[in-house]
């Protein structure tokens, strides 16, 4: 599964819902114990004074002589009683629990009046910073306890604890402390673990349904991009809930509109560069007539650029490359070609070739690919240096020119129909600026690309590459250094010139 | 209209240019005469067949874009009532399915429009000599082989023994069929430019040269040691391998 990227919705959403659950449990949770420990507590002092009544109606029905012995065995774990003649001095308390804890034992306690009855409240909060001292000073002034009581009551008074001093009928005050333990455990593991798992199986399905919920946002991102290379492709299905399913409606209708648009100019554009070709045939034969040879060359080059524009145009608006069927090319001659004759056009053209390349391709259209660039080398690029790498995975053709090549912002731009790198430049030498478009699209349509990057001899390099899908068929026992076949292809006035770089050995091309 | 009157007993080789446009139609009459053919003319079908009837023409230039009957069509009909009758058509449409189509149905050779008239020339010529040479002619086929080697004059394509294309310029094109059907004949510089049209394009000895140390770098293993152009010392070159035609 694809990690999504941290600003995706998906992220987004489920962590506002893991959050939101988040923070609702810990509510819940605070709420509940809040809740617990207010009935736990209230349920608690029904006891001690379920246990205090018990103690005091006990001690009111035994005679004082045996009223020692009865009360130690009355003790517990968590209740002590003192027997004596005062009550515990009081202590300032006004807390609710000693008010309920006393109307609770009014009300239990039948034959008491209320100020027979005295409640106090200690907690650690108020008693035990000095550590427990007040709690013992406390003890001491009440009675005299045997020394290990003493400590265990004021171990007791660690705990909040009530101090009960209640007066029997015949008028001794029976004392009490009762340990007021009411804890509830805050993060109870059973209800913890439950969280957990409701928190993980809603995240989960969150992740689910938003992943379900943005699956249209991503399809019709990917068909946005896809139309922006392929205006023909297939129209989306139209699926899943209906206000997705009308969002692909309107974007299938828009493909359709441009794709209609797209076709006319299409449509147009081939009508008018073939409707071009009679008119420039006509030109073409009337040039014949023109007796000057210097003139007729003139008109005839011109009419071969307004022919190359528009065959440029054509195969611009019609897309050859799909149309043509592939065969297999010896790439080496065809580079060969291609040079050979932009240098007898005049053209400063040299080409560094090895054995032959046997290739897979449409050719005419890797022809027009390779053309095109070869030729926009040699025009504005003073001379270009072809070569030629064929590897077992793909065929990279390499063209460097001596120009003054293209800035590194514009390298994607002029890729783009109709560009002119510099329109000063190209007014005089014409072509419709087509040519790198069209050897972009045809390089692609090959499964490869073409890239612009800086010569290391200044100028421009410009690569293809072309996967090789079918491998080459090694023809025979070729490779060798006495197979390097170099075309020099550039005659002038310095004769004949050698540009192969990288050439381990010149064979000599001569009759 | 400048029709040109093709007597039954001519020497001069008589075309017939059917094309809608009359202006192309006048312009190629004058040059094509100048280059040694008669030439008669016709806008459609109906002028065709009239042409053909009344002269003996030796091959028909026939535009693809016509009025009425199109001239896949009319290439389609000629084949059967004129089989051997050579036709070269020119269309407008770079299709190279266009192509495909024109040569499949017949045709002998294709010329996509605006075309130089030198072309035409070129093409037209190297029609006729497939087509009025009874020694070159025997068979109608235009495959020749050579050491496994495959050339198709009417495709224009060169295959290796691999089935590879190997794409040569249309110059080493022309001068490999010259060589291809004069095979085991020496030839000097001047007969090659003379056979391969060059002169007329004002080409020189030296050109030829070029055109086979060009031909002979896509076809030889070994450029020193040639297998199928050598030099035949004192007079030119000379094609030594053994040529079939099926």
């Amino acid at each position: 599964m694809k990690i999504p990227h941290l600003r995706s919705v998906t992220v987004e959403l489920v962590l506002l819902f893991v959050g939101a659950l988040t923070i609702a449990e810990a509510l819940g949770l605070g709420w509940r114990y809040a809740d617990r420990s207010a009935a736990l507590k209230a349920l608690e002092i029904v006891r001690i004074a379920d246990n205090i009544a018990v103690v005091v109606s006990l001690a009111n029905e035994t005679l004082p002589g045996s009223r020692t012995k009865l009360l130690d065995n009355l003790e517990g774990s968590n209740l002590y009683v003192v027997w004596s003649q005062e009550p515990w001095p009081k202590i300032n308390s006004t807390e609710s629990e000693a008010g309920a804890l006393r109307r609770l034992l009014s009300r239990v306690l039948t034959g008491s009046k209320s100020e027979d009855i005295a409640v106090q409240y200690l907690h650690n909060d108020r008693f035990m910073p000095p550590g427990g001292k007040q709690v013992a000073s406390l003890w001491r002034k009440a009675g005299t306890f045997p020394e290990p009581l003493r400590q265990t009551i004021e171990q007791l008074a660690l705990e909040p604890s009530f101090l009960v001093s209640i007066r029997l009928q015949d008028g001794t005050w029976l004392n009490l402390i009762a340990a007021y333990v009411s804890t509830v455990d805050f993060w109870p593991l059973p209800s913890m673990v439950a969280l957990a798992l409701i928190t993980v199986a809603i995240a989960v399905a969150s992740i689910y349904a938003i992943a379900r919920l943005t699956a249209p946002y991503k399809y019709l991102a990917a068909a946005a991009q896809r139309l922006g290379t392929d205006v023909h492709a297939a129209p989306l299905p139209e699926r899943g809930a209906n206000d997705v399913v009308a969002a692909i409606k309107a974007f299938n209708e828009m493909q359709s509109r441009l794709e209609r648009l797209v076709e006319d100019r299409t449509q147009m554009l081939a009508a008018v560069s073939h409707d071009l070709r009679t008119p420039i045939t006509r030109l073409k034969l009337r040039a014949e007539s023109i007796s000057s040879p210097a003139l007729r060359l003139k008109f005839l080059s011109g009419l071969d650029e307004m022919e190359r524009m528009v065959s440029d145009l054509l195969c611009f608006a019609k897309e050859d490359a799909h149309s043509e069927s592939t065969s297999r090319v010896d790439l080496t001659a065809m580079l060969l070609s291609i040079c050979d004759d932009l240098s007898d056009q005049g053209y400063l053209v040299s080409c560094c070739v090895g054995e032959r390349v046997p290739f897979y391709c449409r050719p005419v259209a890797l022809r027009r690919c390779l053309g095109n660039i070869i030729h926009n080398a040699a025009k504005y690029g003073v001379r270009a240096n072809v070569s030629l790498h064929a590897e077992q995975q793909e065929v990279r053709i390499q063209i460097d020119d001596s120009g003054t090549g293209i800035p590194l912002d514009m390298r994607e731009d002029v890729f783009r129909p109709f560009f002119r790198l510099d329109q000063s430049r190209c007014r005089d030498t014409g072509g419709a600026g087509l040519g790198l478009t069209i050897a972009r699209s045809i390089a692609r349509a090959h499964g490869g690309d073409i890239i612009l990057e800086n010569a290391p001899s200044g100028g421009l390099r410009v690569t293809i590459l072309l996967p090789n899908i079918n491998g080459f068929s090694n023809v025979s026992g070729e490779a060798g250094l006495s197979d390097v076949r170099e075309a020099s292809a550039q005659r002038n006035e310095s004769g004949r010139e050698s540009d192969c770089d990288q050439r381990p050995k010149t064979t000599a091309v001569e009759t | 209209m400048a029709a040109h009157p093709c007597s039954k007993n001519h020497k001069r080789p008589c075309l017939l240019v059917v094309d809608d446009d009359r202006e192309i139609r006048d312009l190629l009459s004058p040059l094509l005469t100048r280059s040694g053919y008669k030439v008669i003319t016709a806008a459609d079908e109906r002028s065709m067949q009239e042409a053909l009837v009344s002269w003996h023409v030796d091959l028909v230039i026939l535009d693809v874009m016509l009025p009425g009957t199109d001239g896949f069509s009319i290439c389609r009909n000629l084949r059967v009532t004129a089989a051997h009758l050579p036709i070269i058509m020119l269309t407008a449409r770079g299709d190279p399915t266009d192509r495909i189509v024109g040569l499949e149905i017949g045709a002998d050779d294709y010329i996509p429009k605006p075309f130089d008239v030198r072309e035409l020339e070129a093409r037209v010529r190297a029609v006729l000599r497939r087509t009025l040479h009874p020694t070159l002619g025997e068979s109608s086929s235009s495959i020749f082989h050579f050491a496994e080697w495959t050339l198709d004059a009417r495709q224009r394509e060169l295959r290796d023994p691999d089935g590879t294309l190997v794409d040569l310029t249309s110059g080493e094109f022309d001068l490999l069929l010259v060589f291809v059907e004069r095979a085991q004949t020496p030839l000097t510089r001047d007969q090659l430019l003379d056979l391969t049209g060059a002169h007329i394009a004002g080409l020189y000895d030296r050109s030829i040269d070029v055109k086979i140390s060009r031909l002979r770098r896509k076809m030889e293993r070994d450029a020193a040691t040639p297998e199928f152009i050598k030099t035949a010392r004192g007079i030119g070159y000379q094609f030594t391998q053994a040529v079939t035609r099926r």
